[in-house]
């Protein structure tokens, strides 16, 4: 009885000692691949990142389109960033992977890429791209612009100012918060507990069905 | 050394994930109801350590703590690594949750194998220089090992072996030596406030009877 009780104290000191050790330290971010990018007119710019800070570099970038259809690939230069330009207007989905495990995706859909981009498989793309610049070579002696174009710079100016607010929003996600730790280790030795009561339940079952005395002869 | 989705192949996501349940199955079997609190609270140590990181070079390698764990556990060290893992993939994304069966057989087996390698020769009566020495080694074996089960997992899903394999040890030296240290100074603590802890994990509970 004494050992056992000797034991859970001394796992719960243990316990404890983990805990307070938890809630002195700064918030912390559990080491991951991750991937940012946005796109800005027809060039998709982003950059891989580890969350506790650090740049991969020279890490192939792949660019998959819908169902999986490579439509290319580029480096990470030396600060982790990568650049690829767009042809398709469609869902690009970006995928990086270092050599021991680590993998990251990352999504630009169709909407946020220029709408006089072609649909992929498109067989006339470059018949699209016809329009807006035969308006704007009309302009090109004057200054005015069409709305095409403003629509397009209206676009990538936008793009480029959301920018910060989405890699803040990105980045925070990656907080390893003190609720989920607390949360996580509230499970284990919740599940714990629980498992402790159930046998020591059945044990003192057993224990008192073999202590029974022996019926007499 | 987790490994997140989408990396390793079909295959071996399968393999990987079925061996681990056995291995899970294994530890639960031996795991006796004296176990449980440690089996808990060396569950919750591992799910923190990962938070614990040693920048080494452009990234960052975290505390493993596998030797310390299976020295203490043996092969219940696998059911404490699997519940583990699953909350660090579901709370922190830290590791995918299809290649969870491969992470606990990387991080796990190493644990199992420290036991029957160093903790099963922790006698009682043994000596602090030798308790450390036997720690040393299952800390930067633990890890050591890891790194070799991580590089041949990842080559049986097509990756390239030496050159990875090379990298990933060279890049956790610094982690093995740190958690030689680490285990070293937490099971000469260990043996000597509370022996039985490490005479055997089981040992407590044949006492009791």
């Amino acid at each position: 009885m004494d050992r056992r009780n000797r034991t859970v104290r001394a796992s719960c000191l243990l316990g404890a000692l983990l805990a307070c050790l938890l809630l002195c330290a700064e918030p912390s971010y559990a080491h991951k691949l991750k991937l940012f990018a946005t796109a800005e007119g027809e060039t998709i710019s982003g950059y891989a990142y580890f969350s506790g800070g650090g740049r991969p570099r020279n890490l192939t970038v792949r660019v998959l389109g819908p169902s999986g259809r490579k439509l290319g690939e580029t480096k990470t230069n030396d600060k982790g960033e990568f650049a690829f330009t767009a042809r398709y207007r469609c869902r690009h989905l970006l995928a990086v992977e270092t050599g021991d495990g680590h993998g990251a995706r990352f999504v630009i859909k169709a909407d946020e890429l220029p709408e006089d981009l072609p649909a992929p498989g498109d067989a006339a793309s470059g018949a699209d791209r016809e329009a807006p610049a035969e308006a704007t070579a009309a302009d090109a002696t004057g200054r005015a612009v069409s709305p095409a174009e403003m629509e397009k710079a209206i676009a990538r100016a936008l793009s480029r100012q959301l920018r910060p607010l989405r890699e803040q929003l990105d980045r925070s996600e990656e907080k390893a918060r003190l609720r989920d730790i607390l949360g996580g280790i509230g499970y284990i030795l919740g599940v714990a507990g629980v498992a402790f009561y159930f046998l020591g339940v059945r044990k003192v079952k057993k224990s008192r069905a073999s202590a029974r005395p022996p019926e007499p002869g | 050394m987790h490994i997140a989705d989408g990396i390793l192949s079909g295959p071996v996501l399968i393999a990987t994930g079925a061996l681990a349940v056995g291995g899970v199955g294994v530890g639960l079997a031996k795991m006796d109801y004296e176990q449980v609190p440690r089996v808990g609270v060396l569950s919750a140590a591992f799910f923190v350590a990962s938070l614990i990181g040693v920048p080494i070079g452009p990234s960052r390698a975290h505390l493993l703590l596998a030797g310390l764990i299976g020295c203490l556990l043996g092969w219940a060290a696998l059911p404490a690594l699997a519940g583990a893992l699953l909350l660090q993939a579901v709370l922190f994304g830290c590791g995918g949750l299809t290649s969870l069966g491969a992470n606990l057989l990387i991080m796990g087996l190493p644990a199992v194998a420290c036991y029957h390698l160093f903790g099963r020769h922790i006698r009682p009566g043994a000596s602090a220089r030798r308790v450390f020495g036997l720690a040393f080694a299952a800390g930067t074996v633990g890890v050591g090992l890891g790194c070799v089960l991580l590089g041949v997992t990842l080559y049986a899903s097509g990756r390239e072996f030496i050159g990875a394999i090379g990298a990933i040890f060279i890049g956790h030296i610094p982690v093995m030596v740190i958690e030689g240290f680490v285990t070293g100074a937490a099971l000469v603590f260990l043996h000597r406030v509370r022996p039985e802890l490490l005479a055997s994990p089981r040992a407590g509970a044949e006492q009791e009877e």
